[in-house]
């Protein structure tokens, strides 16, 4: 193996996956956790009796302003148990980490504000300006999102986390 | 295993300069732009440590169809009653987030308490991005259809409208008249809509339209108001034969030789402000001589010489020294010639 040539490769690669979307399951020999994101969106419907309801829908119809939720859904189709799950989320670009909007059974949530270098409570999040004053994170700051899931998913188990951006 | 880091901690560099780069954005984020969601997964199967990377989760932005119009103009445009070609100022923007076209109208219809409605309204835009109006030449009569203006609002999203109306005759001071700016996105079924309804494949590059906030249109209203015309000066002059010199004695009489014919000279000061230094000179016609004494200002006798009066002739000439006068006033100046 030549590592000189795969380090020359590496940017190309990562610039594929995300100029192209190919999945990046291949590289990695064992596969047994489905990962899922799906983009839902809130739409309101009224019903002939004129009950509001709320409801999920594919996000399509998305315009600046609007809310996305992302659902990302995670299943064990291996035959033994997965431990140590941890899930990373850069806030997509465009949009805007809705306060608050975090969520997942089982797990410890944790942000980050330096593009996932460090993830961390909400708390213990400083920035840090260009005149090297700092002040506490706001949501508006998280620039990635942190879940560990708690317990060990078994074989056929599945489970799932959501967080809300804002197009910008 | 270090291979698997090396990849991460890469693509984790190469993701963070691209949210970068994307957070350059003027308006919202432009009409057409892609939202990818990347998800990673870290887990132990046996103690080994094993990644996931979810698909991209892709959400291209629609076109989301805003505009707003607003009245430049610091307060009501001052005009006098009547007059022609008055100029209202407004600002039409894109606040949307694609490159729409808007068609415009006016409407000067008494949809306001205002006094009156401006007449023969007509629409120019701005040529030279001055936001000043320099004439048909510069900044084109917009044709409904022809020149409807495109604003990116992600680039030039805005331009300035120009509403020329005449101004009615017979207004009083302070009255105002309304004209009203309609702004319409020229998208088949958006001007108008409900926010939030979707026309599917009518956006940019054919991705959907979302009517936003301001139903795809707007109007706003701007205002004339009444004032004194500037000042200015008009002389009108009429004549009478009212003596033959033989049996007729009161006008009309016949223009024959030793008749005597009176002017009338009517000055008219109109407008706001004072005509300072007013002099009013009239030669006296060829073959007719001036009867002496003869020159009056309304209606007081004035004598020939320069003195206290205002009445004076010299050298064939009358003239008649009106000093200021403000407007609106009207002098009448009187003077008799016998005819040779």
């Amino acid at each position: 193996m030549n590592i000189i040539n795969y380090r020359k490769y590496t940017a190309t690669l990562c610039a594929l996956l995300l100029l192209t979307g190919i999945s990046g399951n291949a590289a990695y020999a064992e596969d047994t956790i489905r990962l899922t994101s799906m983009a839902r969106q809130e739409v309101v419907e009224t019903d002939a009796a004129g009950n509001r309801q709320v409801k999920r829908v594919a996000a399509k119809q998305v315009v600046p302003g609007d809310e996305v939720i992302y659902v990302i859904e995670f299943e064990n189709t291996g035959a033994e148990a997965a431990e140590n799950i941890v899930i990373q989320n850069p806030v997509p670009g465009y949009t805007r980490y809705q306060a608050g909007s975090a969520a997942g059974a089982d797990t410890d949530i944790s942000y980050s504000v330096d593009g996932g270098k460090h993830f961390d409570a909400p708390q213990n999040l400083v920035i840090t300006a260009a005149d090297g004053t700092t002040r506490a994170a706001t949501p508006a700051d998280y620039t990635a999102i942190h879940w560990r899931y708690k317990k060990a998913l078994p074989p056929g188990g599945k489970s799932s986390v959501e967080y809300r951006v804002v197009v910008q | 295993m270090k291979r698997t880091l090396t990849l991460r901690v890469t693509c984790a560099l190469i993701a963070l300069v691209v949210s970068v780069a994307q957070g350059v954005q003027a308006a919202g984020t432009a009409a057409g732009a892609t939202i990818v969601n990347s998800v990673t997964l870290d887990f132990d199967i046996a103690g080994t440590p094993q990644q996931v990377v979810a698909n991209p989760d892709t959400v291209t932005v629609q076109e989301l169809i805003d505009v707003v119009a607003v009245w430049q103009d610091a307060a009501n445009v001052q005009t006098p009653s009547p007059d022609i070609d008055r100029v209202l100022t407004f600002l039409v923007r894109n606040t949307g987030n694609g490159i729409e076209t808007f068609s415009l109208g006016i409407d000067n219809s008494p949809v306001t308490a205002d006094d009156f409605d401006p007449v023969n309204p007509r629409i120019h835009i701005d040529g030279n991005g001055n936001s000043m109006y320099d004439g048909p030449a510069v900044d084109p009569l917009y044709v409904p259809g022809g020149n409807d203006p495109v604003l990116d609002a992600n680039g030039s999203d805005s331009i300035t409208i120009f509403a020329l109306n005449d101004i009615p005759a017979g207004r009083s001071v302070g009255d105002t008249g309304d004209s009203r700016l309609q702004v319409q996105s020229t998208t088949a079924g958006a001007a108008g809509a409900a926010p939030g309804s979707v026309l599917p494949g009518a956006g940019d590059g054919a991705i959907d339209a979302v009517v936003g906030s301001s139903n795809a249109d707007a109007d706003v209203i701007g205002s004339y108001q009444i004032v004194n015309a500037a000042l200015d000066v008009e002389i009108t002059k009429s004549a009478q034969v009212i003596s033959d010199g033989n049996s007729c004695n009161s006008p009309p009489c016949s223009p024959v030789p030793g008749a005597t014919i009176r002017y009338v000279l009517q000055v008219n000061v109109t407008g706001a402000g004072v005509a300072d230094n007013l002099v009013i000179t009239d030669g006296i016609p060829a073959n007719t001589t001036y009867v002496p004494s003869s020159i009056s200002l309304d209606a007081v006798p004035q004598t020939d010489s320069i003195d206290a009066d205002a009445g004076s002739f010299g050298s064939g000439i009358v003239t008649v020294d009106l000093g200021s006068v403000p407007g609106p006033d009207t002098r009448v100046i009187t003077l008799e010639v016998t005819i040779n």
